[in-house]
């Protein structure tokens, strides 16, 4: 019974890192270059927030197959598919997680009252430094909250997983899957324990929300 | 020398300015909307002019030639009408975040120079407002800037707090020797603080007054029916004679004071002869003639001082000024103005 909780938050966790390290990239490159095709690019990124968990995982079980567009050349690679892995678990969350936080943060980042930026850059700082030591302190409640949300997402993901990484027990099995075939198999008490523990990282993460909002400075 | 000349459409009008300003404090005034705020933010490079050139001291910062110097690279100093001190930040973080490699003791030095060193610590929103535009003057002067932007930083301030930073400035800038551009809605504190004022309307320059001067109180004649003050400026004395009913009861002898000289109200004359019948009368040197289609102004050299005289275009003909003429002021004492004390 542990063990899709112990799955849950090693796949929930590793999303959780490549989804704030693409955010930042991403956040990045949206607010501060101009180039050709963005509109098309931050679509894309946006696109698993409206697509329904099932249509992405099949979208990603064409992409990843061994025979698909990128699975071929990964497979041809390393000899080895990311397909019923626990890494296409990680894919999943992380594909479903990033539009959560990519859209949080970017938001926290344009709301930023431009003086800030201004001055920073009449005291010399380089972008890359008014990045790390005025917009992202200033966009905190963006981050976090994005945090929170993307690691929600990330934990409660579904669809999309079960399509790519299967219900592999101990090694794809997420909590979310483990809940849906325990009350298939008629195993309630399973789904209870589980069902509680949904409940209570989800109420923990709103806690955290919502205290961090709270103790935001303003000036 | 920051010498500017910009042109930019800007949505109701098209700016156009053209100015010069060295180590003294250039005063930018007009209505909201006048395009003050917009002219400096494109001398700091936050703003890009369509032409123009704008230069620091013999250093191209802008031209239309494709240069265009990135705002971190220009050397100006910022002073933001709310200060746009970092909130996340202490007093002193938001110093040393300007420092390329840390230095405490120039942080310590800044602060204590503004009297603000006891708040080191507290956070933007943990200090009043008079303190949070000393530490936005301290902050702009970290980076050893060249040259001071000040937009509107005193206008979110109360009247006696106002008043007491306008002698910190005036005794800073002393210290500092340094050039700014105060743009302010506020022609007194325009008049008060600076030694030049330029007023703009839709975007350009529609007058440009000097003539703002420090003086000392000498002598004061305060009797029933004739009241005057001597004050030792421009080099010399000037009688300032006052209405009856005017109060010298806020004066005291040796008190520093600002004056201001309207340009129109100067008299030159190359006869030394002509006299003022108990006016002002002083010496000076034509650095400038300026002419338009209506009128001459001619930049005169007085003692240390620089002085503006709008002359009418007869006027102008008559006395033929070129550089380096010398020539004679002729003042009324009523048309000296005292503006402010300045102790």
């Amino acid at each position: 019974m542990i063990q899709p909780i112990l799955v849950s938050l090693k796949v929930a966790s590793l999303a959780l890192i490549l989804i704030i390290a693409a955010s930042l990239l991403l956040v990045r490159l949206f607010t501060e270059k101009e180039f050709r095709g963005k509109d098309t690019l931050e679509t894309l990124i946006m696109l698993p927030m409206v697509l329904p968990p099932t249509i992405l995982g099949y979208g990603l079980l064409l992409l990843f197959g061994r025979h698909g567009f990128l699975g071929k050349p990964l497979f041809a690679l390393f000899d080895a598919s990311l397909i019923f892995t626990w890494g296409a678990a990680v894919l999943a969350a992380f594909i479903v997680g990033l539009p959560l936080m990519y859209q949080s943060l970017k938001g926290g980042i344009t709301a930023i009252d431009e003086q800030y930026i201004q001055a920073a850059r009449t005291l010399g700082l380089e972008e890359e430094r008014i990045f790390w030591r005025i917009k992202l302190p200033l966009a905190r409640q963006g981050f976090i909250s994005g945090l929170a949300l993307a690691l929600a997402r990330a934990l409660g993901e579904f669809g999309a997983t079960l399509m790519v990484a299967g219900n592999i027990p101990g090694k794809t099995q997420t909590v979310p899957i483990a809940i849906y075939f325990a009350v298939e198999a008629g195993r309630y008490q399973e789904a209870n324990i589980l069902l509680g523990f949904m409940l209570l990282s989800s109420l923990g993460l709103i806690y955290f929300i919502t205290s961090k909002r709270r103790g935001r400075r303003t000036c | 020398m920051l010498e500017v000349s910009v042109q930019k459409k800007l949505h109701l009008f098209h700016l156009d300015c053209t100015f010069k300003v060295g180590r003294e404090v250039l005063a930018v005034t007009g209505e909201s909307g006048a395009g003050k705020t917009s002219l400096l933010k494109m001398i700091a490079g936050l703003m890009q002019p369509d032409a123009g050139r704008i230069s620091l001291h013999g250093r191209e910062l802008y031209n239309q030639d494709n240069l265009d110097v990135r705002t971190q690279d220009r050397k100006l100093g910022y002073v933001f009408q709310d200060y746009a001190l970092f909130p996340h930040m202490s007093v002193e973080d938001n110093l040393f975040l300007a420092q390329k490699v840390k230095d405490e003791a120039q942080v310590r030095e800044l602060l204590g120079t503004f009297g603000v060193d006891p708040l080191a610590k507290r956070y933007p929103h943990e200090i009043s407002g008079g303190q949070r535009q000393r530490v936005a003057f301290a902050r702009a002067l970290v980076t050893k800037p060249d040259f001071l932007l000040l937009d509107e930083p005193f206008s979110s301030l109360d009247p006696q707090t106002k008043e007491r930073l306008y002698k910190e400035f005036h005794n800073f800038r002393k210290e500092w020797n340094i050039g700014a551009l105060l743009v302010t809605h506020n022609a007194v504190e325009a008049q008060i603080l600076s030694d030049k004022v330029l007023e703009i309307r839709d975007g350009r320059v529609v007058r440009e007054k000097f003539n703002h001067l420090k003086g000392r109180i000498l002598e004061i004649v305060d009797e029933e029916y004739y009241k005057e003050l001597v004050i030792e400026a421009l080099g010399t004395r000037l009688s300032v004679v006052k209405p009856e009913y005017f109060s010298f009861a806020n004066y005291r002898e040796n008190m520093q004071v600002a004056i201001s000289i309207k340009p129109e109200n100067l008299i030159l004359t190359k006869d030394a002869r002509i006299g003022t019948c108990g006016g002002n009368r002083f010496g000076g040197v034509v650095k400038h003639v300026h002419r338009t289609r209506r009128s001459t102004k001619v930049e005169l050299q007085v003692g240390e001082e620089t002085l503006l005289c709008a002359l009418g275009l007869r006027a102008a003909d008559r006395l033929d000024l070129k550089k380096e003429d010398h020539v004679v002021c002729l003042l009324a004492e009523q048309d000296v103005e005292i503006l402010n004390t300045l102790d």
